[in-house]
């Protein structure tokens, strides 16, 4: 039987039921955790959710297995995520080649007014304050962010996932985690 | 905060192991002698530890199921079936009401009473249409067998009466001296017609 994740795809294909159970339990906290840092909805987060697996499978046959099967998942669910804040205007999300410390990317910084989950029960104080920590990102920072600590994507995966350029996706990073850290400290960055 | 050194900028790059082996090993050595540094490394240390802390969201297994009802085939087609069949079941019962208390109108019911006279007329005459080319069809083919055999019995005969008329030795010398008679008659009558021929004249042949 198997059960690495490029087997799973072969098996998906050939219509094995069990198989599609494995790839959606062993990925869906992920993409939903994802989606929902992004929308901080909880229905919309399960649509993404959902709609990320419904794209990944439908594409299955042109998967390329030495290719990261993570890292193809959590390009769908990135796009799909900012598509969506796209739509519904949330907190604007720039995929635009600015570099870090343009007026741009300071005029992103500012934290929007409605960072609190609606969705949130008995977590203790410390994930808390990481959670709150990093849905103050604004969402252009948290998704690379997410992408790089949670998902453990490369810099030149978080790149392709995202199209954009790596010294723009390193840029991003390294920015959101100095405003983390000025957060931490109780500072400003 | 204004930094001093400038590696300190390396810092991140270190924690995220982006530094080649080299630049690993030569930042590790800066870190034995600046202290601006170290005190980089621990804040930063900080910063990575909280951020690879973030807690996974469970969405439970509902999702699950409700990803499932609309990725596997099986249960896609399962799904289609019974709509489908919803469908179906819910226009046909839509169908039969509707006729029921159309039906029940007085002007339909003398319609349907026209109308299934009609049709009965039609259905009747259709039938009765069918049966008769089934039966002429049946006894053209019956026929056309039955002159046949006819035809056959009235021939034997003939056959077996020469048969056994030819098994009497003077009937048998009779026919062959009339067979050679004959014969002979013919080369006689071919070669006289041959040394006395002339032109034919077609006017005399026209009769005019």
């Amino acid at each position: 039987m198997i059960d690495d994740d490029a087997g799973l795809v072969g098996r998906c294909l050939e219509g094995d039921e069990r198989a599609y159970r494995l790839i959606v339990e062993r990925y869906q906290a992920r993409v939903f955790s994802l989606a929902w840092r992004m929308v901080r909805q909880r229905e919309d987060a399960e649509d993404l959710t959902q709609e990320t697996f419904v794209r990944m499978f439908r594409a299955a046959a042109r998967y390329d297995p030495t290719r990261p099967f993570a890292a193809w998942l959590f390009t769908i669910a990135s796009r799909l995520c900012i598509d969506h804040i796209r739509r519904r205007r949330l907190p604007s999300i720039s995929l635009s080649m600015s570099e870090p410390g343009s007026s741009e990317e300071r005029q992103m910084d500012i934290e929007d007014p409605g960072l609190q989950p609606d969705d949130v029960t008995s977590r203790n104080e410390e994930e808390r304050r990481t959670q709150d920590l990093i849905d103050s990102l604004p969402p252009h920072y948290r998704i690379v962010v997410m992408l790089r600590h949670q998902e453990d994507l490369s810099y030149d995966e978080i790149a392709a996932a995202l199209d954009m350029p790596l010294g723009t996706v390193k840029a991003r990073i390294h920015r959101a985690r100095a405003l983390l850290r000025g957060r931490i400290e109780g500072g400003t960055p | 905060m204004k930094r001093s050194c400038t590696e300190s900028a390396r810092v991140q790059d270190y924690l995220d192991d982006a530094l080649a082996p080299d630049e690993i090993a030569a930042f590790r050595d800066h870190l034995q002698d600046c202290a601006e540094c170290a005190a980089e490394l621990t804040a930063w240390t900080r910063v990575f530890h909280t951020l690879d802390a973030t807690p996974l969201l469970d969405p439970g297994p509902s999702l699950t199921e409700r990803v499932l009802a609309v990725v596997v085939p099986s249960r896609i087609r399962r799904r289609w079936l019974r709509t489908v069949g919803w469908t179906y079941a819910g226009s046909l019962a839509a169908s039969v009401a509707a006729a029921a208390m159309a039906a029940n109108l007085p002007g339909t019911r003398i319609w349907l009473d026209t109308a299934s006279t009609e049709a009965s007329r039609h259905a009747v005459q259709l039938a009765v249409f069918v049966l008769n080319a089934l039966a002429f069809a049946t006894l053209g083919i019956a026929n056309g067998w039955g002159a046949l055999a006819l035809l056959a019995s009235r021939i034997a005969p003939l056959p077996r009466a020469l048969g056994s008329l030819l098994q009497h030795p003077p009937v048998e010398v009779a026919l062959w001296a009339a067979a050679v008679i004959c014969v002979a008659l013919l080369w006689w009558l071919h070669g006289r017609e041959r040394s006395g021929s002339r032109p034919i004249d077609p006017l005399g042949l026209m009769g005019v």
